[in-house]
Protein backbone atom coordinates (compact mmCIF):
# COMPACT_ATOMS: atom_id res chain seq x y z
CA UNK A 1 0.00 0.00 0.00
CA UNK A 2 2.75 2.40 1.07
CA UNK A 3 4.87 1.40 -1.92
CA UNK A 4 1.94 2.05 -4.25
CA UNK A 5 1.35 5.44 -2.58
CA UNK A 6 5.03 6.38 -3.00
CA UNK A 7 4.94 5.29 -6.63
CA UNK A 8 1.93 7.49 -7.38
CA UNK A 9 3.42 10.37 -5.40
CA UNK A 10 6.56 10.16 -7.53
CA UNK A 11 4.44 10.02 -10.67
CA UNK A 12 2.40 13.01 -9.49
CA UNK A 13 5.57 15.00 -8.84
CA UNK A 14 7.05 14.03 -12.24
CA UNK A 15 3.89 15.12 -14.08
CA UNK A 16 3.59 18.35 -12.13
CA UNK A 17 7.25 19.35 -12.45
CA UNK A 18 7.12 18.73 -16.22
CA UNK A 19 3.96 20.86 -16.46
CA UNK A 20 5.44 23.67 -14.36
CA UNK A 21 8.67 23.62 -16.42
CA UNK A 22 6.59 23.96 -19.60
CA UNK A 23 4.57 26.83 -18.14
CA UNK A 24 7.72 28.68 -17.05
CA UNK A 25 9.34 28.24 -20.46
CA UNK A 26 6.44 29.98 -22.21
CA UNK A 27 6.65 33.13 -20.09
CA UNK A 28 4.43 35.33 -22.22
CA UNK A 29 1.63 32.78 -22.05
CA UNK A 30 2.19 32.27 -18.33
CA UNK A 31 1.94 36.02 -17.65
CA UNK A 32 -1.26 36.20 -19.68
CA UNK A 33 -2.82 33.19 -17.93
CA UNK A 34 -1.81 34.54 -14.53
CA UNK A 35 -3.56 37.84 -15.32
CA UNK A 36 -6.61 35.91 -16.55
CA UNK A 37 -6.67 33.89 -13.35
CA UNK A 38 -6.00 36.77 -10.97
CA UNK A 39 -8.70 38.99 -12.47
CA UNK A 40 -11.37 36.69 -10.96
CA UNK A 41 -9.45 36.62 -7.68
CA UNK A 42 -9.52 40.44 -7.49
CA UNK A 43 -13.12 40.61 -8.73
CA UNK A 44 -14.09 38.53 -5.68
CA UNK A 45 -12.01 40.74 -3.39
CA UNK A 46 -13.33 44.08 -4.66
CA UNK A 47 -16.97 42.90 -4.85
CA UNK A 48 -16.69 41.52 -1.34
CA UNK A 49 -15.20 44.77 -0.05
CA UNK A 50 -18.08 46.74 -1.63
CA UNK A 51 -20.71 44.37 -0.22
CA UNK A 52 -19.41 44.42 3.36
CA UNK A 53 -19.20 48.22 3.20
CA UNK A 54 -23.02 48.25 2.65
CA UNK A 55 -24.17 45.15 4.55
CA UNK A 56 -23.45 43.60 7.94
CA UNK A 57 -23.74 39.86 8.44
CA UNK A 58 -25.10 39.05 11.92
CA UNK A 59 -22.80 36.76 13.89
CA UNK A 60 -19.82 37.45 11.63
CA UNK A 61 -17.00 39.93 12.32
CA UNK A 62 -15.41 41.68 9.30
CA UNK A 63 -12.12 39.83 9.90
CA UNK A 64 -13.87 36.47 9.99
CA UNK A 65 -15.54 37.25 6.65
CA UNK A 66 -12.18 38.07 5.06
CA UNK A 67 -10.65 34.88 6.42
CA UNK A 68 -13.60 32.93 4.99
CA UNK A 69 -13.11 34.58 1.60
CA UNK A 70 -9.36 33.90 1.42
CA UNK A 71 -9.86 30.30 2.53
CA UNK A 72 -12.45 29.97 -0.25
CA UNK A 73 -9.98 31.42 -2.76
CA UNK A 74 -7.22 28.98 -1.72
CA UNK A 75 -9.47 25.94 -2.01
CA UNK A 76 -11.04 27.11 -5.28
CA UNK A 77 -7.72 27.69 -7.02
CA UNK A 78 -6.22 24.48 -5.61
CA UNK A 79 -9.23 22.58 -6.99
CA UNK A 80 -8.62 24.27 -10.34
CA UNK A 81 -4.91 23.43 -10.09
CA UNK A 82 -5.48 19.75 -9.41
CA UNK A 83 -8.59 18.86 -11.39
CA UNK A 84 -9.43 21.48 -14.03
CA UNK A 85 -7.30 20.27 -16.91
CA UNK A 86 -8.28 16.67 -16.25
CA UNK A 87 -11.98 17.50 -16.19
CA UNK A 88 -11.66 19.66 -19.28
CA UNK A 89 -9.53 17.35 -21.43
CA UNK A 90 -10.83 13.88 -20.52
CA UNK A 91 -14.27 14.13 -22.22
CA UNK A 92 -12.63 15.64 -25.33
CA UNK A 93 -10.02 12.87 -25.45
CA UNK A 94 -12.66 10.16 -25.04
CA UNK A 95 -14.55 11.75 -27.94
CA UNK A 96 -11.56 11.98 -30.24
CA UNK A 97 -10.00 8.65 -29.30
CA UNK A 98 -6.75 10.08 -27.89
CA UNK A 99 -7.66 8.76 -24.44
CA UNK A 100 -6.15 5.47 -25.62
CA UNK A 101 -2.72 6.93 -24.90
CA UNK A 102 -3.57 7.15 -21.19
CA UNK A 103 -5.16 3.70 -21.16
CA UNK A 104 -2.00 2.14 -22.55
CA UNK A 105 0.18 3.50 -19.70
CA UNK A 106 1.10 1.15 -16.82
CA UNK A 107 -0.65 3.33 -14.20
CA UNK A 108 -4.22 3.96 -13.12
CA UNK A 109 -5.84 5.80 -16.04
CA UNK A 110 -8.19 7.60 -13.60
CA UNK A 111 -5.20 8.95 -11.70
CA UNK A 112 -3.44 10.07 -14.87
CA UNK A 113 -6.63 11.56 -16.32
CA UNK A 114 -7.40 13.71 -13.30
CA UNK A 115 -3.99 14.70 -11.93
CA UNK A 116 -2.39 15.60 -15.20
CA UNK A 117 -0.27 18.62 -16.06
CA UNK A 118 -1.83 21.23 -13.75
CA UNK A 119 -1.80 24.94 -14.54
CA UNK A 120 0.81 26.97 -12.70
CA UNK A 121 -1.28 30.15 -12.78
CA UNK A 122 -3.91 28.47 -10.56
CA UNK A 123 -1.23 27.49 -8.04
CA UNK A 124 0.10 31.07 -8.11
CA UNK A 125 -3.43 32.37 -7.40
CA UNK A 126 -3.81 29.91 -4.51
CA UNK A 127 -0.47 31.19 -3.10
CA UNK A 128 -1.78 34.76 -3.42
CA UNK A 129 -4.84 33.66 -1.42
CA UNK A 130 -2.58 32.13 1.25
CA UNK A 131 -0.53 35.36 1.53
CA UNK A 132 -3.72 37.41 1.94
CA UNK A 133 -5.00 34.88 4.49
CA UNK A 134 -1.85 35.29 6.60
CA UNK A 135 -2.26 39.09 6.44
CA UNK A 136 -5.92 38.79 7.48
CA UNK A 137 -5.04 36.46 10.37
CA UNK A 138 -2.34 38.88 11.60
CA UNK A 139 -4.57 41.96 11.23
CA UNK A 140 -7.74 40.56 12.88
CA UNK B 1 -31.65 24.99 -25.38
CA UNK B 2 -28.95 27.60 -26.08
CA UNK B 3 -31.58 30.33 -25.75
CA UNK B 4 -32.79 28.93 -22.43
CA UNK B 5 -29.22 28.72 -21.04
CA UNK B 6 -28.44 32.26 -22.27
CA UNK B 7 -31.47 33.65 -20.46
CA UNK B 8 -30.96 31.56 -17.32
CA UNK B 9 -27.28 32.60 -17.01
CA UNK B 10 -28.23 36.19 -16.28
CA UNK B 11 -30.26 35.19 -13.23
CA UNK B 12 -27.97 32.71 -11.45
CA UNK B 13 -25.38 35.05 -9.87
CA UNK B 14 -27.93 37.73 -8.80
CA UNK B 15 -30.12 35.01 -7.28
CA UNK B 16 -27.28 33.74 -5.09
CA UNK B 17 -26.26 37.28 -4.16
CA UNK B 18 -29.83 38.20 -3.18
CA UNK B 19 -30.18 34.99 -1.18
CA UNK B 20 -27.04 35.84 0.82
CA UNK B 21 -27.92 39.53 1.19
CA UNK B 22 -31.43 38.68 2.45
CA UNK B 23 -29.67 37.29 5.56
CA UNK B 24 -27.61 40.47 6.01
CA UNK B 25 -28.43 43.84 7.58
CA UNK B 26 -28.08 46.91 5.30
CA UNK B 27 -25.86 49.66 6.74
CA UNK B 28 -25.25 52.05 3.84
CA UNK B 29 -28.75 52.96 2.60
CA UNK B 30 -28.94 50.07 0.13
CA UNK B 31 -32.00 47.87 0.60
CA UNK B 32 -32.41 44.27 -0.56
CA UNK B 33 -35.85 45.10 -2.07
CA UNK B 34 -34.22 47.78 -4.26
CA UNK B 35 -31.64 45.26 -5.36
CA UNK B 36 -34.32 42.69 -6.30
CA UNK B 37 -35.89 45.02 -8.88
CA UNK B 38 -32.43 46.03 -10.17
CA UNK B 39 -31.18 42.47 -10.64
CA UNK B 40 -34.51 41.34 -12.11
CA UNK B 41 -34.21 44.01 -14.78
CA UNK B 42 -30.51 43.24 -15.34
CA UNK B 43 -31.43 39.57 -15.82
CA UNK B 44 -33.99 40.55 -18.46
CA UNK B 45 -31.89 43.16 -20.29
CA UNK B 46 -28.45 41.50 -20.08
CA UNK B 47 -29.24 38.80 -22.71
CA UNK B 48 -30.22 41.58 -25.11
CA UNK B 49 -27.17 43.80 -24.71
CA UNK B 50 -24.23 41.46 -24.13
CA UNK B 51 -22.11 40.04 -26.94
CA UNK B 52 -19.85 36.98 -26.90
CA UNK B 53 -18.67 37.42 -30.45
CA UNK B 54 -15.03 37.34 -29.25
CA UNK B 55 -15.37 33.62 -28.44
CA UNK B 56 -16.65 32.93 -31.96
CA UNK B 57 -13.77 34.89 -33.53
CA UNK B 58 -11.31 32.88 -31.44
CA UNK B 59 -12.86 29.58 -32.59
CA UNK B 60 -12.77 30.68 -36.23
CA UNK B 61 -9.18 31.91 -36.00
CA UNK B 62 -7.82 28.87 -34.17
CA UNK B 63 -9.55 26.36 -36.46
CA UNK B 64 -8.71 28.31 -39.61
CA UNK B 65 -12.36 28.52 -40.62
CA UNK B 66 -11.96 32.27 -40.86
CA UNK B 67 -10.42 31.53 -44.29
CA UNK B 68 -13.98 31.07 -45.59
CA UNK B 69 -14.54 34.77 -45.00
CA UNK B 70 -11.13 35.99 -46.10
CA UNK B 71 -11.35 34.41 -49.56
CA UNK B 72 -14.91 35.59 -50.22
CA UNK B 73 -16.19 39.14 -50.68
CA UNK B 74 -18.10 38.98 -47.39
CA UNK B 75 -17.39 41.38 -44.53
CA UNK B 76 -16.58 39.31 -41.46
CA UNK B 77 -17.73 42.17 -39.22
CA UNK B 78 -21.10 42.55 -40.95
CA UNK B 79 -21.69 38.79 -40.99
CA UNK B 80 -21.07 38.51 -37.24
CA UNK B 81 -23.13 41.62 -36.50
CA UNK B 82 -26.15 40.24 -38.35
CA UNK B 83 -25.68 36.80 -36.78
CA UNK B 84 -25.50 38.25 -33.25
CA UNK B 85 -28.43 40.56 -33.97
CA UNK B 86 -30.60 37.62 -35.02
CA UNK B 87 -29.94 36.00 -31.63
CA UNK B 88 -30.84 39.23 -29.87
CA UNK B 89 -34.14 39.41 -31.73
CA UNK B 90 -34.88 35.82 -30.68
CA UNK B 91 -33.99 36.72 -27.08
CA UNK B 92 -36.20 39.79 -27.29
CA UNK B 93 -39.18 37.77 -28.52
CA UNK B 94 -38.77 35.35 -25.62
CA UNK B 95 -38.21 38.01 -22.98
CA UNK B 96 -40.73 40.58 -24.26
CA UNK B 97 -43.68 39.46 -22.05
CA UNK B 98 -41.49 39.53 -18.92
CA UNK B 99 -39.97 42.91 -19.82
CA UNK B 100 -43.48 44.23 -20.47
CA UNK B 101 -44.69 43.10 -17.01
CA UNK B 102 -41.54 44.53 -15.35
CA UNK B 103 -42.11 47.88 -17.12
CA UNK B 104 -45.74 48.01 -15.93
CA UNK B 105 -44.62 47.54 -12.31
CA UNK B 106 -41.73 49.98 -12.67
CA UNK B 107 -43.56 52.79 -14.46
CA UNK B 108 -46.89 52.43 -12.65
CA UNK B 109 -48.27 55.77 -11.42
CA UNK B 110 -46.23 58.01 -13.78
CA UNK B 111 -47.81 60.20 -16.47
CA UNK B 112 -48.31 58.52 -19.90
CA UNK B 113 -46.02 61.10 -21.59
CA UNK B 114 -43.19 60.38 -19.17
CA UNK B 115 -43.66 56.62 -19.56
CA UNK B 116 -43.62 56.83 -23.36
CA UNK B 117 -40.46 58.96 -23.28
CA UNK B 118 -38.72 56.53 -20.90
CA UNK B 119 -39.74 53.51 -22.99
CA UNK B 120 -38.58 55.21 -26.19
CA UNK B 121 -35.21 56.12 -24.66
CA UNK B 122 -34.77 52.63 -23.21
CA UNK B 123 -35.31 51.08 -26.67
CA UNK B 124 -32.68 53.43 -28.18
CA UNK B 125 -30.22 52.79 -25.32
CA UNK B 126 -30.71 49.01 -25.64
CA UNK B 127 -29.77 49.23 -29.32
CA UNK B 128 -26.71 51.44 -28.63
CA UNK B 129 -25.67 49.23 -25.69
CA UNK B 130 -25.71 46.16 -27.90
CA UNK B 131 -23.66 47.93 -30.59
CA UNK B 132 -21.04 49.19 -28.10
CA UNK B 133 -20.92 45.76 -26.46
CA UNK B 134 -20.59 44.05 -29.86
CA UNK B 135 -17.76 46.36 -30.95
CA UNK B 136 -15.91 45.85 -27.68
CA UNK B 137 -16.25 42.04 -27.92
CA UNK B 138 -15.18 42.08 -31.56
CA UNK B 139 -12.12 44.15 -30.69
CA UNK B 140 -11.16 41.76 -27.89
CA UNK B 141 -11.76 38.81 -30.24
CA UNK B 142 -9.20 40.19 -32.69
CA UNK B 143 -6.47 39.58 -30.09
CA UNK B 144 -6.89 35.85 -30.79
CA UNK B 145 -4.78 36.46 -33.93
CA UNK B 146 -1.81 37.09 -31.61
CA UNK B 147 -2.52 35.12 -28.42
CA UNK B 148 -2.50 31.37 -27.83
CA UNK B 149 -4.09 31.40 -24.39
CA UNK B 150 -7.11 33.42 -25.45
CA UNK B 151 -9.26 32.30 -22.50
CA UNK B 152 -7.11 34.56 -20.28
CA UNK B 153 -7.96 37.74 -22.17
CA UNK B 154 -11.56 36.52 -22.37
CA UNK B 155 -11.57 36.27 -18.55
CA UNK B 156 -10.19 39.80 -18.25
CA UNK B 157 -12.87 41.07 -20.65
CA UNK B 158 -15.68 39.25 -18.85
CA UNK B 159 -14.62 40.45 -15.40
CA UNK B 160 -14.02 44.05 -16.52
CA UNK B 161 -17.25 44.35 -18.48
CA UNK B 162 -19.55 42.67 -15.96
CA UNK B 163 -18.02 44.42 -12.93
CA UNK B 164 -17.57 47.90 -14.36
CA UNK B 165 -20.78 47.51 -16.40
CA UNK B 166 -22.87 47.16 -13.24
CA UNK B 167 -23.91 43.52 -13.75
CA UNK B 168 -22.14 42.11 -10.68
CA UNK B 169 -23.13 45.01 -8.40
CA UNK B 170 -25.15 48.17 -9.08
CA UNK B 171 -23.33 51.50 -9.25
CA UNK B 172 -24.87 52.52 -5.91
CA UNK B 173 -22.29 50.20 -4.30
CA UNK B 174 -19.38 52.05 -5.93
CA UNK B 175 -17.68 55.09 -4.38
CA UNK B 176 -18.72 58.46 -5.87
CA UNK B 177 -15.27 59.20 -7.35
CA UNK B 178 -15.32 55.94 -9.32
CA UNK B 179 -18.85 56.62 -10.58
CA UNK B 180 -17.70 60.00 -11.86
CA UNK B 181 -14.78 58.39 -13.68
CA UNK B 182 -16.84 55.49 -15.04
CA UNK B 183 -19.37 57.89 -16.54
CA UNK B 184 -16.80 58.80 -19.25
CA UNK B 185 -15.74 55.18 -19.92
CA UNK B 186 -17.56 52.80 -22.32
CA UNK B 187 -18.53 50.32 -19.58
CA UNK B 188 -21.77 51.90 -18.28
CA UNK B 189 -23.09 51.95 -21.87
CA UNK B 190 -22.60 48.27 -22.59
CA UNK B 191 -24.87 46.09 -20.51
CA UNK B 192 -27.02 47.81 -17.89
CA UNK B 193 -27.65 51.24 -19.40
CA UNK B 194 -31.33 50.49 -20.32
CA UNK B 195 -31.90 49.28 -16.74
CA UNK B 196 -30.77 52.63 -15.35
CA UNK B 197 -32.94 54.44 -17.92
CA UNK B 198 -36.01 52.43 -16.86
CA UNK B 199 -35.23 53.31 -13.24
CA UNK B 200 -35.25 57.00 -14.14
CA UNK B 201 -31.46 57.54 -14.05
CA UNK B 202 -30.83 59.04 -17.48
CA UNK B 203 -28.85 62.09 -18.62
CA UNK B 204 -28.94 63.18 -22.32
CA UNK B 205 -25.12 63.57 -22.38
CA UNK B 206 -24.87 59.79 -21.99
CA UNK B 207 -26.08 59.35 -25.58
CA UNK B 208 -23.16 61.46 -26.85
CA UNK B 209 -20.61 59.61 -24.68
CA UNK B 210 -21.92 56.20 -25.79
CA UNK B 211 -21.87 57.15 -29.48
CA UNK B 212 -18.34 58.51 -29.05
CA UNK B 213 -17.22 55.14 -27.64
CA UNK B 214 -19.05 53.26 -30.37
CA UNK B 215 -17.10 55.26 -32.97
CA UNK B 216 -13.76 54.87 -31.14
CA UNK B 217 -14.22 51.10 -30.84
CA UNK B 218 -15.30 50.89 -34.49
CA UNK B 219 -12.16 52.73 -35.65
CA UNK B 220 -9.96 50.57 -33.42
CA UNK B 221 -11.53 47.45 -34.98
CA UNK B 222 -10.73 48.73 -38.46
CA UNK B 223 -7.06 49.36 -37.61
CA UNK B 224 -6.56 46.15 -35.59
CA UNK B 225 -8.35 43.93 -38.13
CA UNK B 226 -6.08 45.24 -40.88
CA UNK B 227 -3.01 44.45 -38.76
CA UNK B 228 -4.39 41.02 -37.77
CA UNK B 229 -5.21 39.88 -41.31
CA UNK B 230 -1.88 41.10 -42.71
CA UNK B 231 -0.15 38.86 -40.13
CA UNK B 232 -2.50 35.87 -40.47
CA UNK B 233 -1.50 32.72 -42.29
CA UNK B 234 -3.05 29.25 -42.30
CA UNK B 235 -2.15 26.00 -44.00
CA UNK B 236 -4.95 23.51 -44.50
CA UNK B 237 -4.20 19.96 -43.32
Amino acid sequence: MLIQFKKYLRLFWAVQSAGIAKDIQLRGNFTMTLIGSLCYFYLHLISFKLIISRFRFPGWETGQLWILLFTFEIFTYLAFFFFWRGLQHTPKEIGTGTFDVLLSKPFSSRFLAFFRNCSLHNLASAIFGAIYLVFALVQY
Amino acid sequence: MRLFVTILQGFITPLFLLLVLSLATPTGGTSVSGLISYFLLVGLIYPLTRSRVNEFIEEQTTSGEINNFLVKPISFYKYLLVDDLSWKILNLLTLAPFIFIACIFLLWGNSPDYNLAILGISVVTTAISFLVSFNFSYLVGLFSFWLDEFWAINNVKLVTVTFLGGVVLPYSFFPDWSNQLLKYSPFPYMLTWPVRVLRGQFEPIEIIISLFWYAVLGLSIKVLQKMAISKYSHTAS
